[in-house]
C-alpha cells in the first residue's frame, strides 16, 4: 500500500511545486507513529522496490524540493484519508505519517542514502527558521557517518549549516548590541570604580591633583576593624536593625496587600494612600519633618508641634497598669517603629499586591468550593504564589536601607571620608559591609531554596 | 434584606438553629470588616500625618504655634508662610534645577534600561547569565562603596584615553575632562544605564519582556523586521506599563536624591538640598530670619515641605490610576 501511495505521491510532486502553507503545517502536526516498527514492515514488505524508489527521487531532488514533496505527501494522504472512510482512524493516520517519513525511514536501512536524507530535516529547519516552527532534533540522523559523499551533496550541507548558523549568531549579535549600552556604562561608571575601590581599600591613599596609592596590603581593613571598634559595634547595630526590620516589613506589607486586594467601598484611594511612600520617599522629607521634634524636646509644653502618638504619656499609662516595665518598653518601641515600618513597605506593598493580583481567580473558586476557611486559603494558596516575592521583598529590603539616613554603618562610612579623609579605611570599610550583606542574601537565598525544595 | 436572604440560602433549611448560625456569620462577617476598616484607616491615617500636619502648620499665623488648643485647623488662617518659605527655597530656581536633574536622566535611562532588559529576556548569547548577575550585583552594592572613585572617574574623565589621546593632538587643552559640576555626570551614566539604581530597572524590564507573548515577535520578523525594528515597532507600544512604571519610579529616586547630586553638583541647589538646609538657612547667624524666635519659624519649614513635595504630589494624583494599574500589568512579580 505504502509503495503506491509513493508513486502517486511522486506524482503529485511533479503536479504540485508550490504547496499551501496550512497543509505543511498539518503534517509536522501529525502526532508521530512509531518508526522503528515502521521501517521494519517496510523492509519486509519490499525493502529493495522502497530503498529503489527513495534513492532515485532523492537523488534528482533539491531540499527546498525535497520540502515541497514532504507537504505533498501530507496533502495527498489527506485527500486519501477523506475518501477511505471505511478504514479505521488509526490506520488512516499511520498511512499519512508513512508517506511523510518514508525518506527519514531509510535511514536505518542504507547507510549510503544517510548524507541525503539529513538533508531533509535540515532543509526543513532552514525554511522553518523564518516561521520558527518547532523541529525534531536531527542530531541523532547526523551523527551517523555516511559511507559515500559526493562533493555537491557536501557543498549543498555544509551552505545549510551555514545559513543555520548565521541566523542563531545574528540572533546572538542583535541580543548583545541591546545589552552594550548598558555593557559600556557599567564598565567605565561601574567596574572601574570598583576596581579603584578595591585597590584603595589595600593602599594608603593621599588624594591631591588625582590621588596616590600606596600599597600597604591588609592594613586598612585590620585598622577598621580593630582600631576604636566603632565600625564593628555600627556595623552589629546596623544588622540588628535588619533583623527586626526585614521580617517586620515583610510580614506588614503582605498583611497589607492582602487586605488591599479585598474588594470595598475606596479602594482605589486607600490604595493611592498606601502607595504614596513610594512617592514621597523617606529621607529629605521626614528628616526635615523630624528635625523640628528635637528642638521641640526643649520647648516641651511651651508649643503645640504635634507628636502623634502620645507614646510617653502611653507608657506612663501601662506602667500605672502594672504592667511590667521591659513589657510595656517593648509595645511603646512598636508604637514607635510603627511609622517607620508603614512608611518603608511601600514598594513592598507594591510588589505584593501585584503577585497576588496575578493569581488567577479560578484557584479562589475551587477553595471556596471545596469549603476551605480564609486561614487555609491563605496558607494553600495565596502564601505559596507569593513566595518567589516575598524573597525579592527580603533582599530589596535590605537594598533599601542604604537609603535609610539612620544606617549606622553608612554614617560611619561618611565620617570616614568626610571627617578623617581616611578614603582607604572608608573603601575597606565599604566592602566588608558589601561582604556581610552579600552573605547575608546568600543565606537567605539557601533558607528558601531549603523550604521550597522541601515543598516540590 | 436580600443579602440576608442570600445568605440565608446558603445555610439551607429555615429552622432555629440555621437562623442562629446564619446570624453568627453575618455577624462575624461585619465584624471583621469593621476591624479591617479600622486597621485600614489607622494606616492610612499614619501615612498621612506628616502631610496633613505639614499643611496644617503651614497655614497657621505665628500666633498660633502658642495656642495648645489647635491641633488641626487654624485660628488664624495665613498664606504668607509660603511666600516666605517660597523665598527662602529659592523655589523657582531649586525646581527648575530639579527637574533639569531629574527628567532628562530619567528620559536616558528608561530608554537604555529598556534595550539592556529586552536583550537579557529574549536573546540567547554567550555570557549572558554571567551578564545578568552582574546587573544583580550593582544592585546590591552600597552606593558608598564606589562613591569616591566615581568622583575621581568624573573629575578626571578620560575613558580609553581618549581626552589624553586628543589632548595629544590638540583639541584639548587637558589631558582629562572635568565632568563634576556640569550635568554631563548625570546625564552620561543614565545614557549608558548606569544611573540611579538602574539595576533593578533592568531587572524589572526583563521580567516584564520575558512574560509577553513571543508570537507578535515572531510575526514581526517573518514580516522581515530585524530585531531592532520589532522592538521599536512591537514592544514598546505594547509596553506601556512597563515604561510608566520604571519612569515614575526613577523621577522619584533622582527627585529625592540628596547623595550624589551635592556630590557632583554641589554648586546647584536642588530641591532637596535646600529643604535640607532651610532651617540653618533661617535662623542661622547670618540667616533671614535669625532674630525672631525658631519656633515662629516652624511654619515657614512645613510650608517648605509642602511645597517640596507638592510637584511630586500633583504627578501622582494625576498618574494615579495608570500607576498602580501599570504595577500590577508591568509583571515586576514575573
Amino acid at each position: 500500500m505504502s509503495n503506491k501511495e509513493l508513486n502517486n505521491a511522486l506524482e503529485a510532486q511533479v503536479e504540485t511545486n508550490d504547496v499551501p502553507e496550512t497543509v505543511e503545517v498539518e503534517a509536522s502536526a501529525i502526532p508521530a507513529i512509531d518508526k522503528k516498527e515502521f521501517a521494519s514492515t517496510l523492509s519486509k514488505q519490499n525493502p529493495q522496490r522502497a530503498k529503489e524508489i527513495a534513492m532515485e527521487r532523492l537523488s534528482k531532488m533539491t531540499p527546498e524540493q525535497i520540502a515541497a514533496l514532504r507537504a505533498a505527501k501530507a496533502a495527498k494522504a489527506a485527500k486519501i484519508e477523506a475518501e477511505k472512510a471505511t478504514e479505521t482512524l488509526v490506520e488512516e493516520v499511520s498511512a499519512a505519517e508513512t508517506v511523510a517519513d518514508e525518506a527519514t525511514a531509510e535511514v536505518s536501512n542504507e547507510p549510503a542514502v544517510t548524507e541525503e536524507v539529513a538533508e531533509v530535516p535540515v532543509a526543513e529547519k532552514a525554511v522553518a527558521e523564518e516561521k520558527e516552527v518547532v523541529v525534531e532534533p536531527v542530531a541523532a540522523v547526523e551523527e551517523i557517518t555516511p559511507v559515500a559523499k559526493p562533493a555537491k551533496e557536501k557543498k549543498k550541507k555544509s551552505k545549510s549549516r551555514k545559513q543555520l548558523i548565521s541566523y542563531e549568531s545574528r540572533q546572538a549579535f542583535a541580543g548583545f548590541m541591546f545589552v552594550l549600552p548598558w555593557f559600556i556604562g557599567f564598565l567605565l561608571f561601574f567596574a572601574i570604580p570598583c576596581f579603584q575601590s578595591l585597590q584603595f581599600s589595600f593602599s594608603k591613599v593621599a588624594v591631591f591633583e588625582g590621588y596616590r596609592c600606596e600599597f600597604i596590603g591588609f592594613e586598612n581593613y585590620f585598622e577598621i576593624l580593630a582600631g576604636g571598634a566603632t565600625f564593628l559595634q555600627a556595623l552589629l547595630k546596623t544588622l540588628e536593625d535588619m533583623a527586626v526590620d526585614v521580617p517586620v516589613v515583610t510580614i506588614f506589607s503582605l498583611f497589607v496587600a492582602v487586605l488591599l486586594n479585598r474588594k470595598f467601598v475606596g479602594r482605589g484611594l486607600v490604595r493611592g494612600i498606601f502607595f504614596l511612600p513610594v512617592i514621597v520617599t523617606t529621607g529629605v522629607v521626614m528628616t526635615t519633618f523630624n528635625s523640628t521634634g528635637d528642638a521641640n524636646a526643649v520647648m516641651e509644653g511651651t508649643v503645640n508641634n504635634g507628636v502623634m502618638f502620645e507614646v510617653a504619656n502611653a507608657s506612663e499609662f501601662l506602667t500605672t497598669l502594672g504592667l511590667n516595665e521591659s513589657l510595656t518598653k517593648y509595645m511603646t518601641d512598636i508604637a514607635d517603629r510603627i511609622f517607620s515600618v508603614v512608611w518603608d513597605s511601600g514598594i513592598q506593598i507594591l510588589l505584593f499586591l501585584a503577585a497576588l493580583q496575578s493569581i488567577s481567580p479560578s484557584l479562589y473558586e475551587a477553595s471556596d468550593v471545596e469549603g476551605a476557611t480564609a486561614w487555609e486559603t491563605f496558607w494553600l494558596i495565596t502564601f505559596p504564589n507569593v513566595a518567589p516575592i516575598i524573597l525579592v521583598n527580603i533582599v530589596f529590603t535590605i537594598v533599601d536601607s542604604y537609603n535609610d539616613t539612620d544606617n549606622r554603618v553608612l554614617m560611619e562610612i561618611d565620617s570616614l571620608i568626610n571627617k578623617i579623609f581616611n578614603f582607604g579605611g572608608a573603601a575597606a570599610a565599604s566592602w566588608i559591609f558589601f561582604l556581610v550583606i552579600l552573605a547575608l542574601i546568600g543565606i537567605i537565598f539557601g533558607v528558601y531554596r531549603l523550604i521550597v525544595g522541601k515543598d516540590n | 434584606m436580600k443579602l440576608i436572604n442570600a445568605v440565608k440560602h446558603q445555610f439551607g433549611a429555615n429552622s432555629k438553629k440555621a437562623d442562629k448560625r446564619m446570624w453568627g456569620y453575618v455577624i462575624g462577617k461585619f465584624i471583621a470588616n469593621l476591624a479591617i476598616a479600622l486597621i485600614l484607616i489607622g494606616l492610612s491615617y499614619i501615612i498621612l500625618y506628616p502631610l496633613i500636619f505639614s499643611i496644617s502648620q503651614a497655614l497657621r499665623a505665628q500666633v498660633d504655634m502658642y495656642d495648645k488648643t489647635i491641633i488641626y485647623i487654624p485660628k488664624h488662617f495665613t498664606l504668607e508662610n509660603f511666600s516666605k518659605a517660597w523665598q527662602v527655597l529659592n523655589f523657582s530656581t531649586a525646581l527648575g534645577n530639579t527637574f533639569n536633574i531629574s527628567f532628562w536622566p530619567t528620559i536616558l535611562q528608561v530608554c537604555t534600561c529598556a534595550l539592556a532588559g529586552y536583550g537579557f529576556a529574549r536573546f540567547k548569547f554567550r555570557g549572558k547569565g554571567i551578564l545578568f548577575l552582574l546587573v544583580l550585583l550593582t544592585i546590591i552594592v552600597p552606593p558608598s562603596t564606589i562613591m569616591i572613585p566615581t568622583y575621581t572617574t568624573f573629575r578626571q574623565f578620560d575613558p580609553l584615553y581618549i581626552a589624553t589621546a586628543l589632548n595629544a593632538v590638540g583639541v584639548l587643552s587637558e589631558p582629562s575632562l572635568d565632568l563634576t559640576d556640569s550635568l554631563w555626570s548625570f546625564i552620561l551614566p543614565a545614557l549608558f544605564g548606569a544611573g540611579l539604581k538602574s539595576g533593578l530597572f533592568v531587572f524589572i524590564y526583563r521580567q516584564f519582556f520575558q512574560g509577553f507573548p513571543k508570537e507578535l515577535e515572531e510575526a514581526a520578523y517573518i514580516d522581515g523586521c530585524g530585531p531592532m525594528k520589532t522592538f521599536l515597532r512591537i514592544l514598546v507600544p505594547n509596553a506601556v506599563p512597563a515604561f510608566t512604571t520604571v519612569f515614575l519610579f526613577c523621577i522619584v529616586w533622582y527627585w529625592n536624591d540628596y547623595y550624589t547630586v551635592p556630590m557632583f553638583l554641589p554648586n546647584v541647589d536642588s530641591l532637596p538640598s535646600v529643604l535640607s538646609d532651610m532651617f540653618n538657612k533661617m535662623s542661622g547667624t547670618d540667616g533671614v530670619y535669625a532674630t525672631e524666635d525658631p519656633i515662629s519659624l516652624y511654619p515657614i519649614l512645613r510650608a517648605g515641605i509642602v511645597l517640596y513635595i507638592s510637584p511630586l504630589l500633583i504627578t501622582f494624583i494625576i498618574l494615579q490610576k495608570k500607576f498602580t494599574e501599570s504595577i500590577a500589568r508591568s509583571g515586576i512579580v514575573g
